[in-house]
């Protein structure tokens, strides 16, 4: 299918602009701000036909592929999403009814098939948020498509990819890229039919200790050995980040003061813990230096899921970028403390949607689940081949740094929206 | 969307498939199954009795452990004539009168044959070991010195301490893979291939439908190996095969190969060596997978298993008369096994865990249910254990496999009905106790109780048989973010089931009517019309689609299934034919009780009739 920039008159212009305005408001994002379209590729010409269309609209670069039907035809909506119609456009083949071609049962195959270069028949929407339009096609592909574009290269993508360049294969394996003049617009990546949010597997081992209030050890549903699995593939990440991106060194003093000062701002009360403090205090004299690598940067269960060939990264943002946008390299603890941090929030979230008269005796529970696969995580990362390289050289340095980490990481996470 | 996208109806003849690749086998123990002449020991006339039994069950065919003359020192599989019926069991002609009388009714059976040894009373042996120079000397495997082969493991290692054992008499080592009174045959020797095919040619002819070959990736060694799998052993498995093919046509060959399911693939050749081959290390995945309450330990395994080649078939279980082998599992899932499932010492055998069904499960009846769903939808052909149609318990303080292999309880009297012998006569006492004991569980109680466990199975065969697509359509998965749900959409072009299988001997199967006096007489027989091995079934052809939705967990969970790929078709849940909403391209969403499993023919909501 070949595809070409579209130059467009004035009248076209504010025909797309019309339905800009119409995507924008269905997906919550409508208002008076500035619009402006930046380029429109013709993935498809005639009817039915389709545009992909980035423009800019209020402050961010907006990114939707917009299908046209004949006049009076039928159009059939994935999902019943009925405010798919955008409106009305007219061009060189006249009039046509104007779609959200992601929703469209018959385009949406035609998108699909216009960046995978192979026939697509089936599709069906997986997803559908602000970071993403994910589509299934045919058991087979998932197919991200950014609503909102950043400049330059996707950092998830950008981290997706390289890291599959690098060897590391905990990953939906991309399949293309649809980038264009430097911007990535979508992904297709392998679809893991049998793959589960690591969410919910912890969850379901959850929901088995807390209904058997046995020890961890002896529940049906112990997590210890997936929490294990977790643990080697985090430290095979980091050793794919090195591999992609580098090596960097910094003070380990530097990052227990900038936890301490994180924690004392973001949530004092956490501030409290005396293992806190003390890890503190062991670490912010020593003039050491450790490895620093392009983290993951939020490594937690809700990013992660579980395939028949064990653990992915399902999530990669925040894709090893700062708040500009600008690669960011930590210790690789910093994503063990993230990790760290969502095993002690799944167990107090599955406990607290549990009736309160069934609570009491339950805490010990979750905090021993917490504790074990703590053990079992580390076990695992730590005993990953080359991983000791990317840690600080004094080994006893490594546990009051995860314990700084983690409690950097819960203070952010305190601060920040709730939820997983 | 509203297009159904069901697959058309082909136009293309439709493949009709060998019986045995949508088969339900029954395994028989024979000494603990019916005892006819009241010695306390099972025997052949008494599975003769028991044919209504298993016709009115709805069993396609019976593996049927060894019964030959034997010391009895491993259950049988310590052969000591391969050309007679051992004298506890009866006579060739009662067992040529079983098979028979099987045949008319439809049912097959397979037989148990040891390949790989003998007893060391086999007359072969004996012979082989007293002298070097006797005409059977290289009939057995002999060495100077217990060294070789130190790649071999022990298979009964708690038992046994080496693979060698030395003989006095003739002042050498013999080699033998599991116990010391089970001496291997020497395949080197074409002497003893020659030996193998005629004991094959010989129960051929007396009747049976194929063999479950024992032990069959160690009939031979090569130094610096580990003496399984062997290149060798394929070949000879290939000559038997078209030795079989020559003379029976249609006969199968059953493989017991214990490894990793690429390796145990290669005993279907190309399709030209065994038929079936169990799939040993799905069992205990299905075990791992309803503990942990996740579908992980199933899906990793199956999407490790290979393509079969056409005309193969896996053959899927989960309990036999052996223990349940923990062999192909890693160390630590072997220990998760063990204490979720051999809380006691005295439950684990050998690398496994000597217990029944049952008990297994703690008595409870959803899991059961759950479980043999699984193995009745999964692919593969279903072997059901004798007395788990029941849900019968064990006995841990039995010796060694004994535990599972105790009389069948077909009724509340004396022995559960099995033998009116005295009770000290027995060859194994029943199970008394008060859950599993024969006063509580037993033949004759479900079968008058439609809400049994029993009659539960039967519908489950029965419907099964309807749906000939989960014997031999593909499986594909159906993505569900809930990891303690296990979907799958069997499909396939298949034969209308028909209400009679043809099989060699003609168009006999019909359910016995049940009801009255427990299973009536066996309908008169027809006349023997040899035909082929492959089931005709009289009906026109279809595409079918069954979409098998399982809850892995003890506590309700909710389903969305990806089943965009059918969008526009109806899903009918089969047992009670209740139509469901149609499926569009959003998830489809169903609730699931607790170890609940719901299976949906796919139909086209188009249709006047839903089948």
């Amino acid at each position: 299918m070949s595809a070409s920039m579209l130059d467009l008159d004035a009248a076209r212009r504010q025909s797309l602009e019309a339905l800009i305005e119409a995507w924008l408001t269905r997906r919550g994002a409508g208002g008076d701000g500035p619009l402006e379209v930046v380029e429109v590729e013709m993935l498809a010409p005639g009817r039915p036909g389709l545009l992909d269309v980035v423009a800019r609209a209020q402050g961010r670069m907006a990114h939707l592929v917009v299908g046209l039907h004949e006049p009076g035809g039928e159009v059939r909506m994935l999902g019943g999403a009925e405010d798919g119609l955008l409106g009305a456009y007219t061009d060189e083949g006249g009039a046509a009814v104007a779609v959200d071609a992601l929703f469209d049962a018959d385009l949406a195959p035609l998108v699909v098939t216009a960046i995978v270069g192979e026939p697509v028949a089936v599709v069906s929407v997986a997803a559908d948020d602000e970071r993403a339009t994910v589509l299934d096609a045919e058991d087979r592909l998932s197919f991200s498509v950014f609503p909102w574009l950043t400049e330059g290269p996707h950092p998830g993508i950008d981290m997706l990819v390289s890291l599959d360049e690098a060897g590391f294969n905990h990953l939906a394996a991309p399949v293309a890229l649809w980038r264009r003049r430097g911007r990535d617009l979508g992904v297709v990546q392998e679809l893991l039919t049998e793959a589960a949010d690591g969410w919910a597997v912890a969850r379901t081992s959850l929901r088995d200790l807390y209904g058997a209030r046995v020890a961890p050890e002896v529940a049906g549903g112990d997590f210890a050995d997936e929490a294990r699995s977790l643990g080697t593939m985090a430290a095979r990440l980091h050793l794919g980040a090195e591999r992609a991106f580098g090596r960097r060194s910094g003070a380990v003093a530097d990052w227990a003061r900038g936890a301490e000062a994180a924690v004392d701002r973001l949530a004092p009360s956490l501030g409290r813990s005396v293992a806190f403090r003390r890890a503190v205090a062991a670490l912010a004299p020593r003039e050491d230096r450790a490895p620093m690598v392009r983290t993951h940067g939020d490594l937690h269960l809700g990013r992660t899921a579980r395939a028949n060939q064990g653990w992915v990264v399902a999530d990669w943002l925040p894709g090893g970028v700062d708040a500009d946008g600008d690669p960011r390299y930590r210790s690789p603890l910093w994503d063990v403390g993230t990790m760290l941090w969502s095993f002690g929030h799944v167990a107090t979230a599955a406990l607290e949607e549990r009736d309160q008269a069934l609570r009491p005796g339950l805490e010990s529970s979750a905090e021993a689940w917490v504790a074990r696969n703590r053990r079992a995580f580390l076990a695992g990362y730590l005993a990953t081949p080359g991983i000791a390289e990317l840690l600080p050289a004094e080994r006893e340095l490594v546990e009051p740094l995860i314990e700084a980490l983690e409690l950097e990481v819960a203070a952010g996470k305190a601060e920040g929206p709730p939820g997983r | 969307m509203s297009t159904p996208r069901l697959p058309l109806p082909s136009r293309h003849p439709v493949v009709v498939r060998p019986w045995y690749q949508h088969a339900v086998f029954y395994e028989v123990l024979l000494r603990g199954f019916y005892d006819a002449n009241n010695d306390g020991i099972g025997d052949i006339r008494g599975l003769h009795e028991k044919l209504d039994y298993l016709q009115w069950l709805g069993v396609d065919a019976v593996w049927l452990l060894p019964f030959y003359p034997s010391p009895m020192r491993d259950g049988g599989y310590d052969i000591s004539d391969f050309f007679n019926v051992a004298a506890d069991y009866g006579t060739l002609g009662d067992l040529t009168r079983l098979l028979d009388d099987a045949h008319h009714r439809g049912i097959r059976f397979v037989a148990d044959l040891v390949v790989n040894h003998t007893s060391d009373a086999h007359p072969w042996f004996v012979e082989s070991r007293s002298s070097r120079d006797n005409p059977k000397r290289d009939w057995y495997v002999w060495n100077d010195d217990d060294q070789r082969w130190p790649e071999a493991r022990i298979v009964f290692s708690d038992v046994e301490r080496s693979n060698w054992t030395w003989d006095d008499t003739r002042q050498q080592y013999y080699w033998h893979r599991f116990y010391s009174h089970q001496p291997d045959l020497n395949y080197e020797n074409p002497e003893v291939a020659e030996a193998t095919i005629e004991v094959v040619k010989f129960w051929l002819e007396i009747g049976f439908d194929g063999f479950r070959l024992d032990a069959a990736p160690y009939l031979f060694q090569r130094d610096g190996t580990a003496g399984e799998h062997l290149p060798e052993t394929h070949e000879f498995i290939k000559r038997l095969r078209k030795e079989m093919d020559a003379s029976h046509p249609g006969r199968v060959l059953l493989a017991e190969a214990n490894g990793w399911p690429a390796d145990v693939a290669d005993y279907f050749g190309d399709g030209e060596e065994c038929h079936l081959c169990f799939h040993f290390p799905l069992m205990p995945r299905l075990y791992m997978a309803v503990r942990k309450e996740q579908r992980y330990p199933i899906t990793e395994i199956l999407s490790q298993t290979p393509e079969l080649p056409e005309g193969c078939q896996w053959a899927i279980f989960l309990r036999n008369h052996d223990e349940l082998t923990l062999e192909q599992v890693s160390d630590e899932e072997r220990d998760y096994l063990f204490s979720e499932y051999a809380k006691d010492e005295r439950m684990k055998r050998h690398m496994g865990i000597g217990r029944r069904l049952a008990p297994l499960l703690d008595g409870d009846r959803r899991l059961a249910e759950l479980l043999y769903a699984l193995i009745l939808s999964l692919p593969g052909s279903p072997v059901i254990y004798y007395g788990d149609e029941l849900l019968m318990g064990d006995n841990i303080y039995l010796g060694d496999r004994d535990s599972v292999r105790t009389p069948m309880q077909w009724s509340p009297d004396r022995n559960g009905g099995f033998s009116k012998a005295d009770f000290a006569q027995l060859y194994l006492p029943p199970v008394m106790d008060a859950v599993y004991g024969a006063d509580a569980v037993n033949v004759e109680a479900q079968s008058r109780n439609p809400g049994s466990f029993l009659h539960w199975l039967r519908r489950m065969l029965v419907q099964r048989r309807a749906m000939p697509v989960l014997g031999v359509g593909r499986m594909e998965p159906v993505s569900c973010p809930n990891p303690s749900v296990l979907a799958y959409v069997r499909s396939g072009d298949v034969a209308d089931a028909p209400s009679t299988i043809a099989g060699p001997w003609g168009p006999t199967r019909s359910p016995t009517p049940f009801g009255g006096p427990a299973f009536g007489h066996a309908p008169p027989a027809p006349s023997v019309v040899p035909v082929s091995g492959a089931d005709q079934g009289t009906a026109g052809r279809r595409s079918q689609a069954v979409l098998c939705v399982h809850n892995l967990s003890r506590f309700a969970q909710p389903a969305e299934l990806s089943l965009a790929r059918w969008a526009g078709s109806m899903p009918v849940e089969v047992l009670g034919r209740v139509p469901f909403p149609v499926i569009s391209d959003v998830p489809y969403t169903i609730a699931l009780g607790p170890y609940g499993f719901l299976w949906f023919e796919l139909t086209d909501p188009a249709e006047e009739t839903i089948r």
